[in-house]
């Protein structure tokens, strides 16, 4: 089953397949840098920076369709804000993590 | 024809907003940024409409925030409409900001183009009736001047040719 629904997307654009493909790869193209930035801050425990490189994507999951991966972010992201049950996060964030390299493996294709 | 400076720390987001403005205003000018400071040095550019993110630091770190920003852009330039667009659900951070003078915050959701559509052609009819209002006071001050010519002239004519 697929995770992206390009629903939103194909509105915003009235179909313009060029425009639909730019901003695609520009969100496919940030995934790997957004994988890597949070994981590296949840491994040194600075939330701070979890709190601010997920508040940045998740956005964009809503216009991709993510709409599970997009809970999924505001939980991370109030976990980490409020500084309770951080232990959570790591498991939550693998979860989004597996979200994002489904919808680049799907939008990529 | 209005400058439009977007400023947005996610890449997505910026090229988003940017070709939404520029379908919407085929017309208008759009600069695009990824921190304030980089903005901020670019105000030469006169821009009349600023789109402005709240959290600009998940790139660059210590990039200055977009309360920050506003109230910088504030100082500089008071009656430029700016439109907060930020993931930021906090009520908090949404007052703070119409209260350090953004024109409208929009949180970025599915409805969030649509908003901003409604808030730029608001603030957008400001600035015509604002340039309106202007040019009207210059038209009024050259008139004025007019009339002060000629009641002059009227006055002299008649105390010295009579």
């Amino acid at each position: 089953m697929k995770i992206t629904d390009l629903t939103w997307l194909v509105k915003f654009t009235n179909g313009d397949e060029a425009r639909m493909k730019k901003y695609t790869a520009l969100f496919v193209q940030q995934i790997p840098t957004f994988i890597e930035t949070t994981g590296n801050a949840i491994d040194k425990k600075d939330f701070d920076q979890v709190a601010r490189s997920i508040h940045s994507f998740k956005a964009q999951l809503l216009y991709f369709g993510l709409k599970e991966s997009h809970h999924l972010a505001e939980d991370i992201e109030l976990i980490c804000k409020r500084g309770t049950a951080q232990n959570d996060i790591k498991e939550k964030f693998l979860l989004l993590k597996d979200h994002c390299l489904q919808a680049a493996q799907e939008l990529g294709s | 024809m209005f400058r439009f400076f977007v400023i947005d720390d996610d890449a997505t987001m910026r090229e988003m907003v940017s070709d939404f403005v520029k379908r919407k205003y085929p017309d208008a000018q759009v600069f695009t940024f990824e921190t304030g400071e980089a903005a901020l040095v670019e105000l030469h550019r006169k821009p009349e409409i600023f789109i402005l993110d709240y959290q600009l630091d998940s790139k660059v770190a210590g990039a200055m925030n977009g309360i920050e920003v506003l109230k910088r852009i504030k100082e500089l330039l008071p009656h430029t409409p700016i439109l907060i667009l930020s993931s930021q659900e906090d009520p908090q951070v949404a007052s703070d900001t119409i209260l350090y003078g953004a024109y409208d915050y929009i949180v970025k959701n599915e409805n969030s183009f649509q908003r901003l559509e409604i808030m730029i052609n608001n603030s957008t009819g400001h600035l015509s009736l604002n340039k309106m209002f202007r040019l009207q006071k210059s038209v009024n001050l050259i008139l004025g001047i007019l009339f002060l010519v000629v009641l002059g002239f009227v006055i002299y004519n008649r105390l010295f040719n009579n």
